[in-house]
């Protein structure tokens, strides 16, 4: 059951005059007349949020200046959750704009990318190291998931600020998220237990402390993305720490030309994580109908994922680069996009769902709060709006339901530490 | 009789010694100084020229956000006026000057004040030292076609260079560029009523680059006035501030002026007046083909200027002075639509209103020329008062600022010369009071808004308003010794101490005192 949002824009005369927004809600190709349905309308340069509830009619009425803005909603019925959204919403000044916002019934995914580390460190002579990586996934559910057929990818294009091939198609057009150069799968299925974790090293899964002190320890990483006959370059792919059990090698199929490595960015990359139906992933990628070259170079090779298959996505831009960038993932995986701050050895981190999570009767008394790790004394950074130190909650036997809306730009900080790194 | 009048001799000009006081012979006429070069015959004197080396030292923290609390400044500088003719007259200005200022950052453009939108370093913890060059040129004809009729031209020119030595590396070019074309028609003894157009532009393309640590991230403030506005990286193109590309400010003036003068200034009697509009028109970034404009403003200035003049046994002055400028700007919303390393393509959405300031100014001053000779007075007693307000409303949607300051200062000075032999020795003293009072910000919101609230340079704003309103005084000293060499030429060394203080400890300022002491050496001919 498919409702859709139609969003009408007016705008009227200048100077300090702002422009009208409506945004209605719409079911089934009819209006959905519900008053007291929040919508959030978020300006993209300078992250002002304006909120404003539906009347009797489902609409909303916003006065806003010309811009750029996204536009989310969440709500609950008896069938289910519903949300919204619309990115890119270009409001012109002098012009009469519409648009119409697709909403979706949402799935609710146990596992989910809690933390990525990518963003490199300064070694002790001031030069940038790179060569260690990780990611958490998470299952953020009170009952045990088995990861079968399960994949890790990157979006298309690494950096975020890079030729996007899929620009002018649409990324919300396309029907599949494109999956970069290669995919990373298990070697056997992986049973996560509740409210449990394991660590990805992307790279090399040594302790890499020892001489980069500001980097981070992964050698205690649970699994590794190690597949030298696949990609072999010794400056990303030592032999892992020995005490790392061969069996949790994952293993890749590399689909780009002449590549020696899975190249992630380190100032704005795009992961996600999907489950693929009927087919493993190898059999996925091995099959050249499952290929495209979007950009006919050779160069951006993608697998087309199907969209049905993703669990989740997170999408980083730069701070250096945002009004540069562009969403790679589409608005049903990602409304959003998390900013980070290169070369200080941040990580990107969930956000915490306090609601949930408080309402977990186990939690009494476990969890910590005034989180003082995220990185919103920077410019450009943020914090986990929750104010609950999840890791030290952790530690102290709670139980943590991170937040999960579908929008990197809401579910993510920029935290200052990574979670490993102790 | 235009012949004759070609051919006749230049007569009838009060005799100038050789060591007289340059300042003095300009002061002798308002249309001397005026924009309207058609008046420039009303020269006293055949010819008058100034050539001179000015070397400053400046300390002290109580000094505005674009000066230096350790500066030098040295500057060679010539001007002249000269009749060729009867018909003709000239007027030439040459400057260069090299300035150097230790411990600065804050603004990024030389002239913050002028401009309708300003960037900072943020936060101001990389100070370091910062050089300005000006080259100036300066020129002006006017020809007299009949006892009544003359027309001027006008011509300025400056070019110059403005760079910090220290990471962020901002680098200002700088150029100048104003045209002024007149007439004047003196109907009768007691009357005369000049008109000009006048034109000028400048361009000042601003840049930043990184010599150093790269693994640092610089940020600059955006300043949409009062210290409100946000923060930017340094960084790629799509930023105010880029690493790689130059970016324009660039102004247009256009303009004119009616000038009056009734009375007889060959008597001794005249009130100049002269009623003045520019309109202002400018932008930051380039709406080209590989360019952005970010912002545009516009603005409006009307200035009155009055002088009567009274000249008997001795010569009194009294200028007053009226001032009322508005300036409004705006700012581009866009995107880059296009991808690195394709033709930049963007998208713009409309403007957003980010200014509104509008200055007033008046000022009354009263100068006395007694004793002496005409040009070389034994006596130059001043006094002046001012009165300025400042009224700027900031705006980032939904987040206004509004800022108001009133400053008055008064001012007294006096300089007295004695004249032994060929040996001229001259002394003076001024004195300095200023105040003021306002307020400083005062934040509204005109919708409810969520997320993070815009930045404010607090640390900019609270040191500018102590520099502009706290109630400071200020005393100087200067000696100039002369030395007529032969009939038409003198030199002159001189040394002039200002020394100003806040009349209580500063709370933002670096410090209460400013000290500034300049030694001259030129020559007049």
């Amino acid at each position: 059951m498919a409702l859709t949002a139609l969003v009408s824009i007016a705008c009227t005369k200048t100077g300090m005059q702002t422009c009208e927004l409506t945004v209605a809600l719409v079911k089934d190709g009819a209006s959905y007349a519900e008053s007291g349905i929040e919508i959030t309308l978020r300006e993209l340069s300078s992250s002002f949020e304006y909120h404003a509830t539906t009347d009797a009619d489902g609409s909303a009425t916003f006065s806003v200046m010309p811009g750029v803005y996204d536009a989310t909603c969440a709500f609950a019925k008896d069938q289910g959750d519903f949300n919204g959204t619309i990115s890119m919403i270009k409001v012109f000044r002098g012009k009469e704009n519409s648009c119409q916002m697709n909403l979706n019934f949402v799935r609710t995914n146990p596992i989910i990318i809690k933390e990525i580390y990518f963003s490199r460190c300064l070694d002790p002579v001031g030069k940038l190291y790179s060569s260690a990586a990780y990611m958490i996934l998470y299952n953020n559910s009170s009952e045990d998931f088995t990861l079968h057929n399960f994949a890790i990818a990157q979006g298309c294009p690494s950096k975020a600020d890079s030729s996007n091939p899929y620009q002018k198609r649409g990324i919300d057009e396309l029907g599949y998220v494109p999956a970069l150069s290669a995919v990373w799968w298990f070697q056997q299925d992986v049973t996560m237990a509740p409210f449990s974790q394991i660590v990805v090293s992307i790279y090399t899964a040594i302790d890499h402390t020892v001489e980069i002190p500001n980097s981070v320890d992964l050698s205690t990483a649970d699994y590794v993305m190690y597949d030298p006959e696949v990609f072999g370059n010794t400056r990303y792919y030592f032999s892992p720490y020995s005490g790392i059990d061969k069996s949790h090698y994952m293993r890749t199929l590399s689909y780009a030309a002449e590549a020696d490595s899975w190249g992630i960015s380190f100032k704005s990359p795009c992961f996600f994580i999907f489950q693929s139906e009927n087919v493993s992933p190898e059999e996925f990628v091995k099959n050249m109908a499952n290929i495209e070259d979007p950009d006919g170079k050779g160069t951006q090779n993608c697998a087309k994922v199907n969209i049905e298959w993703v669990l989740d996505g997170v999408e980083v831009f730069d701070s250096k680069d945002i009004s540069a960038s562009h969403k790679r993932l589409a608005s049903s995986v990602d409304a959003g996009y998390i900013v980070s701050i290169e070369r200080n050895g941040h990580s990107v981190y969930r956000n915490v769902d306090k609601k949930a999570t408080e309402a977990l009767k186990e939690n009494a008394g476990k969890l910590v709060y005034n989180y003082a790790g995220g990185t919103s004394d920077l410019e450009s950074g943020s914090t986990d709006p929750s104010g609950i130190d999840a890791e030290a909650s952790m530690s102290n036997g709670a139980h943590i339901i991170y937040q999960d809306t579908n929008n990197s730009s809401k579910d993510f900080h920029l935290r200052k530490v990574a979670s490993i790194k102790k | 009789m235009a012949a004759l009048l070609l051919l006749s001799p230049i007569r009838s000009f009060a005799q100038k010694p050789a060591a007289y006081d340059f300042g003095v012979v300009q002061s002798t006429s308002p249309w001397l100084t005026c924009q309207n070069r058609a008046g420039l015959y009303n020269l006293p004197v055949l010819k008058a020229v100034n050539a001179q080396i000015d070397v400053q030292k400046a300390d002290g923290g109580y000094k505005d956000l674009s000066e230096s609390p350790d500066a030098m400044e040295g500057g060679v500088k010539t001007q002249a006026y000269t009749k060729v003719s009867e018909k003709v007259s000239f007027y030439g200005d040459m400057s260069y000057s090299y300035f150097q200022g230790k411990s600065m950052g804050g603004p990024v453009l030389m002239n913050p004040d002028e401009n309708a939108i300003n960037f900072y370093e943020y936060p101001d913890e990389n100070i370091g030292t910062k050089t300005k060059e000006l080259y100036t040129l300066d020129g002006g004809m006017s020809y007299r076609l009949n006892d009544a009729f003359s027309l001027g031209v006008s011509g300025h020119y400056q070019s110059g260079n403005y760079s910090k030595r220290k990471d962020p590396r901002n680098l200002n070019r700088w150029m100048e560029l104003g045209l002024s074309m007149g007439i004047m028609n003196r109907f009768s003894e007691s009357i005369a009523i000049g008109a000009d157009i006048r034109y000028k532009r400048s361009v000042e393309s601003i840049s930043s680059r990184i010599y150093g640590v790269t693994g640092q991230n610089y940020f600059y403030f955006v300043d949409y006035g009062a210290s409100l506005g946000k923060v930017e990286v340094l960084g790629s193109d799509n930023y105010f501030i880029s690493s790689s590309t130059e970016r324009p400010v660039l102004n247009n003036y256009f303009g004119g002026a009616i000038q009056i003068e009734l009375g007889d200034p060959e008597e001794g009697h005249s009130f100049f007046n002269e009623f003045a509009y520019t309109r202002r028109a400018g932008s930051y970034g380039d709406k080209a083909s590989s360019e952005i404009l970010f912002s545009h403003n516009h603005g409006n200035e009307f200035a009155y200027k009055g002088v009567v003049t009274v000249r008997e046994t001795a010569e009194h002055h009294i200028n007053i002075g009226m001032e009322y400028t508005t300036t409004e700007n705006y700012l581009n919303s866009f995107s880059v639509l296009s991808n690195p390393g394709e033709n930049l393509e963007v998208e713009y959405y409309g403007d957003a209103q980010t200014q509104e300031r509008a200055i007033m100014a008046g000022s009354l001053g009263y100068e006395a020329l007694i004793g002496g000779s005409r040009f070389r007075p034994s006596w130059r007693i001043a006094a002046g008062l001012s009165l300025t307000r400042d009224d700027v409303e900031a705006y980032y949607y939904p987040y206004t600022r509004h800022q108001r300051a009133d400053i008055a200062s008064a001012a007294l000075s006096a300089t007295h010369a004695t004249v032994y032999r060929k040996n001229i020795f001259e002394v003076g003293v001024d004195a300095l009071f200023k105040v003021g009072r306002g307020d400083k910000a005062s934040d509204n919101v005109l919708v409810d808004i969520y997320g993070p609230a815009p930045r404010t340079a607090q640390e900019y704003l609270d040191a500018s308003w102590e520099f502009r309103t706290a109630a400071a005084a200020a005393s100087g000293l200067s000696f100039t010794y002369t030395r007529t060499i032969r009939k038409d030429l003198s030199v002159f060394i001189g040394v002039k101490e200002k020394f100003g203080s806040l009349l209580k400890k500063p709370e933002y300022l670096d410090g209460r005192f400013r000290n500034a002491t300049t030694i001259s050496i030129g020559c007049n001919f």
